[in-house]
């Protein structure tokens, strides 16, 4: 062998030497794992499309229904309230402080 | 001389694009069998290229923690555009073809300026320390070559695909692709005989 070849040799040597970067063993499951969350991300992402979907059909079929039957906004059956509001005020207070009630005394004697 | 004679029979053997039917049919099988839904199946598929596209990746991308991620990225569009491979080509080129665009799209996004046909070889030499091991000495020169050279070189000597096979998976005309790797090896050969001087080699 002359030196000419034995530099080809020492080219071809470097050449085809292995990579000193190497995937982990478990890659093949990495990537089927990332497969797998991409899926479920882009069922995820459908579901969202759908629910939006279905929120504005609801809005167009609430608005059609509203013109449809020349519906006229009003306070109904609240109207007997007008003449009541200290027991509308009483009401309110009464159902907060029972609430409040509820939360800082009789959940805190369960916890214990 | 060996080495020319190796590369000369080499071309002739792969002047075509010649695609083994053996292979054909198990890569056939196997992708109706991940089509079918079957995950095993990819499992094996990944296993038997994740090699090819290590080699690819890490060859053009330097960043290391940029590598394995881009690797993922290969086999989850390998996954998504299996339906669309007509087998016109062994499935490892067609691998070989996402890899080298997601390696090469990465590099556009990091900014780092790629000529389409370079000429020119320009090594920064001053980079390289000095090695004793003319191996790492290569290597190093190797990793300074502009990315197509660098990836013909991989395709060519690590990876055994012949000039119509790297033409495809690059997008070069198959006489770049010679013309490459006679310029890219020259170059190193050149490089190997002006490092060890008149030194004997053993």
């Amino acid at each position: 062998m002359n030196k000419d070849e034995k530099f080809e040799e020492v080219v071809s040597n470097a050449l085809e030497r292995e990579r000193e970067f190497e995937l982990p063993h478990d890659f093949a499951d990495r990537v089927l794992l990332k497969i797998q969350q991409h899926a479920v991300e882009k069922e995820a992402k459908r579901d969202k499309w759908w629910l939006i979907a279905g929120i504005i059909s609801m809005l167009g079929a609430c608005v059609f229904a509203i013109t449809r039957v020349e519906f006229k906004p009003g306070v109904g059956v609240y109207t007997f309230f007008q003449g009541y509001w200290g027991l509308v005020i009483f009401g309110i207070l009464f159902v907060s402080a029972l609430h409040i009630i509820d939360k800082t005394i009789l959940r805190k004697q369960e916890s214990g | 001389m060996l080495q020319g004679i190796n590369l000369f029979f080499r071309a002739a053997t792969f002047s075509g694009p010649h695609v083994s039917n053996d292979l054909m049919t198990d890569d056939k099988a196997l992708v109706s069998r991940v089509l079918d839904g079957d995950m095993t199946a990819f499992r094996g598929l990944i296993k038997k290229h994740e090699r090819l596209v290590s080699h690819m990746v890490g060859r053009l991308v330097k960043q290391e923690e940029d590598r394995e991620e881009l690797c993922q990225d290969v086999f989850m569009k390998v996954y998504e555009k299996l339906g669309e491979f007509a087998f016109q080509s062994q499935l490892s080129t067609w691998i070989a073809t996402i890899a080298y665009r997601h390696a090469i799209n990465h590099l556009r996004k990091k900014k780092i300026v790629i000529t389409d046909f370079p000429e020119e070889i320009a090594i920064p030499e001053e980079n390289i320390a000095e090695d004793q091991d003319i191996e790492n000495y290569l290597q190093k020169l190797i990793e300074l070559l502009p990315p197509q050279y660098k990836i013909v070189l991989t395709l060519y000597h690590m990876e055994q695909k012949n000039y119509a096979e790297i033409g495809e998976i690059t997008g070069m005309p198959e006489g770049t692709v010679k013309n490459y790797l006679f310029r890219a090896r020259q170059l190193l050969k050149d490089k190997a005989k002006k490092y060890l001087g008149n030194e004997e080699l053993t």
